[in-house]
Formats: C-alpha cells, sequence, structure tokens
C-alpha cells in the first residue's frame, strides 16, 4: 500500500513538473538592448523575444510598453532621418530546417504615438546592413555575411512608397570591391527622361550609379583612378548637384579619394548615339586640388557651381570649376577640415550663393564662408569666430522655429556650443565633465545634454537657452524627446541595469515642456511589457 | 439509500470492493477521535500568473491538519478539520529573481465511511481563504517589489486512510497513526497583481509606477499525503 502510494506522488509530481511556462519568462536579456528614439515612441530592441518594445506615453507622466513582434534573429535597428519610421532588420531562422522557419525580413514600424507595423518584407538573404533614403522612398538591405556562400554585392531595394512591390534584389558588377557605403541623391535632371534620384554605391574600389525610377536597368560602375603612389583608389565622400535648374546636361557627382588629392567629377551628360537605351553617360574628370581633401560639397558661388574642398594640409579650401576643373585657392587661415552647407537655415539668405560653416575636431573655432564674395575677394570670404571647443559635430535643428540654430559638439571639451546662424552669434554652454552627449527633440524647441553612466542632464530651451539641469534618482542610459497622444510631450530617460549577465530596463518620465524632477513618474520592469 | 450510495461511491474512488466493509461492530476509537495531520499537498496551477514565479505547474506546500469526530453513525462519521497549507516558489522573470508564498487555510467537513476499522474512504468540502506574497527583486529599482493579497476559494477533494500503526481494540485510547492519501480540486479567486515597493525603502525612486504581473488564480487538481495522529 505504502509502495503504491509513493508511487502516485511521484508520478504526480512528475505530470505536474512537466507543465512548463511559457518561454517568455525564460528569455533574459543577456546582452544590453538597442533603444532608439522616434517621433512619439521610443523602440528598445528585445531580440530574445523577435520583438521590439514601442514606449509611449499617452498623457502625463504615462508610459506603455506595448510589443511589435519583428522577425526572427534581429540583426539590425534604423531610425529613418526624420524618426518618424523604424526599420527592423532580422536575419531570420539560420539554419532554416523547415519551410515553416521564418525567412530574413525587414519590418518597418511607425514611429508616432501610436506605433505599428507598417510594412513587412520577406527576403531571400540574410543581410546585416541598411541604408534609408532621407526622403523616405527607399530602403537598401545589403552587406551579406555569415552564411555559407555570401554575394557581398548583392543589394536589396525596397520600394517603401509602394508596399506591396517585392523587393529588387540586384547584384552590382564588381572589381573586387564591396559595398561600403550607399547614398540616395537628390532629384537629378539627366539628359533624356524625367527627373530621377540615383543610389550611389560606394564599394572599396569603385563608385556604383543605380537609377531607382528604374533599378532593373544595368547600374553604371565607375573605376576609381589609382593614388599618387600607385594604390587602388578609394572613395571617401560622394557630394552631387542638379546643375542648372534648365539645363538637363550638367547633373554632377563628384567623389573625393582617400589618400588622393585628386577629386572625381562625374557629368552625367547624354549618352551616345550608339547606346539609345541609356539615359545618361558619366564623363568622368579629375581636379587636383593640392593636397588630400577632408570634405567635399557642390556650393554656389558668384562665379557660379563649384565643387569646394577643404585641403586642411594647405589650411585653403579649394574651388574647382566642374565645368573647367579649374581650381581656385582660398586661404582659411585655419585647418578647417569639415563644411556643412547652411544656406537654408538663413533668414536673410543670399539670392544666388551659398554660406557654408566651416569647422574641424583638430582645431578651435569655426567660420562662416560667404561664397557670395569668392571670385574678387576670397580672402574676404571667410568670416573666423574664435570658440572655445574644436567642433566634433554639428546638429540641425528640426523645424522651422529655430532652424538658423546649431550645436556644436566639442570634442572632449565640457562645454558645447548654441550657434545662431542669423546673428553669427554663438553661446557657450558649459558641462559639469566632459562625454556628455547632445540630442535635439525632434520637434526643434530644445536639446538635451545626457552623460550616459550617470544620473545627471539638462535640458536646453532653444527660445531662450535657458539650461535645466536634472539629477535623476537611477543613472541614464539615454534620453529621448517624445510627442505623447494629448498633444504634450514627455522626456524618456532610459535606465539599465544588470544583474549578473542579465540586463534589465526602467525608466523614468518627465515633462519635456517643464522638466522638473519632482513631477515624474518611474517605470521599472520595461521588458516584462506584452506578458503572455 | 443515502448510506449505500455513499459507500459505493467512496469505495469507487479508492479502487476497493465494498465486500469487506466494516462490520457492525462498534468502530470506537477508529473512528471518533481527535486527529493531528502533517503532510505535503501539490497543486498543479495551470494559471499563467503562475508563471512568473515558477518553472513548472507544481506548488508543492507543507500541510498541517487539525479536526475531530462530531457525528456517527456506523461505518459513516462525519468530521470537521481545519487546514494550514504553506508553501513557495522561486524562479527567474526574464533574468530578474521572483518568488510567491502562498498561506492557504482552510476548514471544513469531512465524510468518511469505514470499510474496515483501520481503513477509511472520505470526502471532504473546504471554504478556504489564501494569502499570496509575490516578489520580483528590481535590479533598475535596486529594491524589492512585493504584492500581498487575500484570496478567497474553496477545496474538494476525496481520498482514503490506512492505519498503519495502533492498538486493534476499538476501545483502546492509544494513539494510532495513520497514512492518508488524497486528490481534489482547490479553486480561488483572481487577483491582479501590481508589484510596489516599500513606501518607506528610501532605496525606491519617487513615484514608482507599479509592476503589473499577469493575474493569479491558485486553481488546479492537488494531491495530498499526510501522515495522521489520531487519539
Amino acid at each position: 500500500m505504502m509502495r503504491r502510494l509513493l508511487a502516485l506522488v511521484v508520478t504526480l509530481g512528475a505530470v505536474g513538473a512537466c507543465g512548463g511556462r511559457d518561454a517568455f519568462w525564460d528569455e533574459a536579456a543577456d546582452t544590453p538592448l538597442t533603444s532608439v528614439g522616434l517621433t512619439g515612441s521610443v523602440a528598445l530592441a528585445d531580440p530574445s523575444l523577435d520583438r521590439v518594445l514601442m514606449l509611449t506615453s499617452p498623457s502625463g507622466r504615462e508610459l506603455r510598453a506595448a510589443p511589435i513582434r519583428v522577425g526572427h534573429n534581429l540583426v539590425n535597428l534604423l531610425a529613418s532621418p526624420d524618426r518618424s519610421t523604424l526599420f527592423v532588420l532580422s536575419a531570420g531562422a539560420e539554419p532554416r530546417k523547415s519551410k515553416d522557419d521564418e525567412l530574413p525580413s525587414l519590418t518597418v514600424i511607425d514611429g508616432g504615438t501610436r506605433p505599428e507595423v507598417r510594412a513587412r518584407y520577406e527576403l531571400t538573404d540574410p543581410l546585416r546592413g541598411l541604408g534609408i533614403d532621407p526622403e523616405g522612398e527607399w530602403a537598401v538591405v545589403y552587406e551579406a555575411e555569415g552564411s555559407v556562400v555570401v554575394n557581398p554585392n548583392e543589394l536589396i531595394l525596397i520600394d517603401l512608397a509602394h508596399p506591396d512591390a517585392a523587393p529588387i534584389t540586384k547584384t552590382i558588377r564588381s572589381f573586387g570591391g564591396r559595398p561600403e557605403r550607399i547614398s540616395f541623391t537628390s532629384s537629378l535632371t539627366l539628359p533624356k527622361g524625367p527627373p530621377r534620384r540615383l543610389l550611389v554605391v560606394e564599394t572599396d574600389h569603385d563608385v556604383t550609379l543605380i537609377d531607382l525610377s528604374h533599378p532593373e536597368r544595368d547600374e553604371v560602375t565607375v573605376m576609381l583612378p589609382r593614388t599618387p603612389s600607385g594604390a587602388a583608389g578609394s572613395p571617401a565622400e560622394v557630394a552631387w548637384s542638379d546643375g542648372a535648374p534648365d539645363s538637363a546636361t550638367d547633373a554632377r557627382i563628384a567623389v573625393r579619394l582617400k589618400n588622393d588629392p585628386n577629386v572625381l567629377v562625374l557629368e552625367l551628360g547624354p549618352a551616345p548615339a550608339s547606346e539609345p537605351d541609356k539615359d545618361y553617360r558619366p564623363t568622368i574628370n579629375i581636379a587636383d586640388v593640392g593636397g588630400v581633401p577632408s570634405a567635399i560639397d557642390f556650393v554656389e558661388t558668384d562665379g557660379g557651381l563649384r565643387l569646394a574642398a577643404l585641403v586642411p594640409t594647405q589650411v585653403s579650401a579649394m574651388l574647382v570649376d566642374p565645368a573647367t576643373t579649374m581650381v581656385q585657392r582660398v586661404g582659411l587661415g585655419r585647418p578647417y577640415s569639415r563644411l556643412t552647407r547652411v544656406t537654408g537655415d538663413i533668414k536673410d539668405k543670399p539670392v544666388k550663393s551659398d554660406v557654408a560653416l566651416l569647422w574641424s575636431e583638430q582645431t578651435r573655432g569655426i567660420a562662416f564662408w560667404s561664397l557670395g564674395v569668392t571670385t574678387g575677394t576670397p580672402y574676404r570670404s571667410v568670416d573666423a569666430y574664435d570658440i572655445g571647443i574644436s567642433v566634433a559635430s554639428v546638429l540641425d535643428v528640426p523645424g522651422t522655429a529655430f532652424s538658423n540654430l546649431k550645436l556644436l559638439k566639442s570634442a572632449g571639451q565640457a562645454e558645447f556650443y548654441v550657434l545662431d546662424l542669423d546673428r553669427r552669434m554663438s553661446f557657450p554652454m558649459l558641462t559639469t565633465a566632459s562625454g556628455f552627449d547632445l540630442t535635439v527633440a525632434p520637434d526643434g524647441g530644445r536639446a538635451w545634454a545626457t552623460l550616459a553612466g550617470g544620473p545627471l542632464f539638462a535640458e536646453v530651451d532653444l527660445k531662450t537657452l535657458h539650461p535645466t539641469s536634472l539629477t535623476l534618482e537611477r543613472d541614464l542610459a539615454a534620453v529621448y524627446d517624445i510627442a505623447r497622444a494629448d498633444g504634450g510631450r514627455s522626456a524618456v530617460a532610459m535606465h539599465q541595469a544588470s544583474s549578473g549577465s542579465r540586463w534589465w530596463y526602467g525608466a523614468t518620465v518627465l515633462d519635456a515642456l517643464r522638466p522638473d524632477t519632482a513631477d515624474t513618474a518611474f517605470y521599472s520592469a520595461l521588458i516584462l511589457g506584452g506578458q503572455p | 439509500m443515502i448510506r449505500r450510495t455513499l459507500a459505493a461511491a467512496l469505495a469507487l474512488g479508492l479502487g476497493l470492493s465494498v465486500a469487506g466493509a466494516a462490520r457492525a461492530e462498534p468502530l470506537g476509537s477508529y473512528q471518533e477521535h481527535w486527529g493531528a495531520q502533517l503532510g505535503v499537498r501539490t497543486t498543479f496551477v495551470k494559471s499563467a500568473g503562475f508563471d512568473p514565479y515558477a518553472d513548472d505547474d507544481a506548488l508543492v506546500e507543507s500541510s498541517i491538519g487539525f479536526g475531530r469526530t462530531v457525528l456517527s453513525d456506523g461505518p459513516l462519521s462525519l468530521a470537521v478539520l481545519g487546514f494550514w497549507e504553506f508553501g513557495e516558489r522561486r524562479a527567474e522573470a526574464r533574468g530578474a529573481a521572483t518568488s510567491l508564498g502562498v498561506n492557504h487555510l482552510a476548514l471544513g467537513a469531512e465524510a468518511r465511511y469505514h470499510l474496515l476499522p483501520p481503513l477509511y474512504g472520505f470526502v471532504r468540502a473546504a471554504p478556504s481563504v489564501t494569502h499570496v506574497s509575490a516578489s520580483l527583486e528590481d535590479p533598475v529599482a535596486n529594491t524589492t517589489l512585493s504584492s500581498r493579497s487575500w484570496l478567497l476559494g474553496w477545496d474538494v477533494s476525496a481520498g482514503g486512510a490506512f492505519q498503519v500503526f495502533g492498538k486493534k481494540s476499538p476501545a483502546s485510547s492509544h494513539v494510532r497513526f495513520w497514512i492518508l492519501a488524497e486528490g481534489g480540486y482547490t479553486w480561488t479567486g483572481s487577483t491582479d497583481v501590481q508589484l510596489t515597493s516599500e513606501s518607506d525603502d528610501p532605496a525606491t525612486p519617487a513615484r514608482s509606477a507599479p509592476v503589473a504581473l499577469p493575474a493569479l488564480a491558485l486553481r488546479g487538481g492537488t494531491f495530498r499525503i499526510a501522515g495522521v495522529l489520531t487519539f
């Protein structure tokens, strides 16, 4: 009798133990999770559950976490430049053992206050690179690796404007290179056909142009010249110009080369009569700018369109006439290495010429370069400003209200600057330590300075330039400024902590318009959102 | 008629024949006694609310019971018993340590039928009240979040007990020792689990929102084995 009872206990215990729980509870975050700030939500990637947690703030200090299922084996997560859309690239099941195992995919998610899947594209290959069109029309998936045999020159073009269109797989011609960067041009007027945009693919040895209005057509591949030292030419940057509005033969693409004083100007002129199926043919012009350039861009000057190339070793900028490749030197006084065209952000913008902001990570100060006076008095075109930092990057302010402002991030100093382009004034903002990260709210109303790993951060009102310093009760990982469903804005300060090798996430929510640490709400256990 | 039906049901439940039913001699202290029980109860909880605290569905509790026969008529008798069952499960919820403590109190009536003096079957029904205490170690808040609640419910079970030690005389007032086994079902109401930190915990961030876990209901089949001392 006793033996039977014990057998019964053991049997029933085994039956009970067999009832396992949902796998959700066993999937810990073994590595730090990636978060991305969007216009109306924060995306927290949760790859172990094949999902992205979308954090939204419906009203007040409220925070909600809603999961959105994405493809299996998440490999890349990227926001569109305007932060309205999130792109999630998944490699799918590897290896795929049955028809039910997921294929690679790209999930497109609306990043607003009510996040939802806009489209999902099934892909054929597990690629890892993602290029997003700033104008929101295209996405390109590339960068194959990890499979038994990969074709690194395969691109998958996804027409975001037509979600029902099948992705277009295209292998670009290769002369031994593989794609390193991709760029989407603005609309260019070509000799034949309507204006169109090109996809410029920079490999390590050549540049490929793909017609985005006819992606199925053969691409144009431009082999790069060898450097003076005999090494294979390698692109470092591209720039483009549509040329004169009334001309269909002067669209150009310029290529800056690594370790080479030459810049290439590809003139997209008419194709010869022997190639009637082609809408254009690039003609290569080469200009020697006297030293290895660090940045290029097309600019409008009082002498017409020029390709500006900054040559820090010459402490100069070179203006290349793209039609003749004649080079005009403009002394800068300082070895500026980067330039940003700011013409469109200035209230009293010049009619026919550009204004550029010059800066460098290696030298202190900035300069305004007025390209309307470069022909007669080039030495007067550069207006230098002493500021206490060397500039690591320049942040634009979205929207129109404060687009005249630029945020200048320092390269290691404990300060940053707010630059007013209209008044040509710079306002220093001192921080308690170096290493503060700067972000600008998507509505362009304020900037946030955060020091990851500590509890300190600050908001700078871009209307008054009044900073509000804040100290939270937990260390920060990042701060995101998102729109609320009720019309307000919330600042979501993300916290992360690890317990052993397990990562755990929380957030503090503040009113982004009136941040006050006495008016916050703290949310923990974010990764438990969307429980089964 | 009722007695026959009850006897048949109990015998069927135990898988025994009624052929050996208790003879018409007095059952004495076999039947009328105080009883103290110590055992183990396993509940197989299928509620999704149990998942954060346990890798499987088994809730194993220590079981203490005490009662007395209050009515007897031939082989039939009625006892009143109270039970305290308590147990705990620990697990991890996505990497954070969790625990669930359960204290289950039940008071009910047990109808018994002696097939033999040292062997009886029973059915029992008992309303219950259960205190559940859930907690989660929060690495970000750096504190323990917890939730406590009371659940009303009921238990039903059927089983049998067999005397393994004791005098054979019904008139003996010496202690008897029985082995008891039963199976049944326990049901409690459901509670929304909202984990919060202690309000006086200085480590807690201000205005912390509660952490919601799935609604918890301790419902499911049970199996219990116990040793019973009667006197």
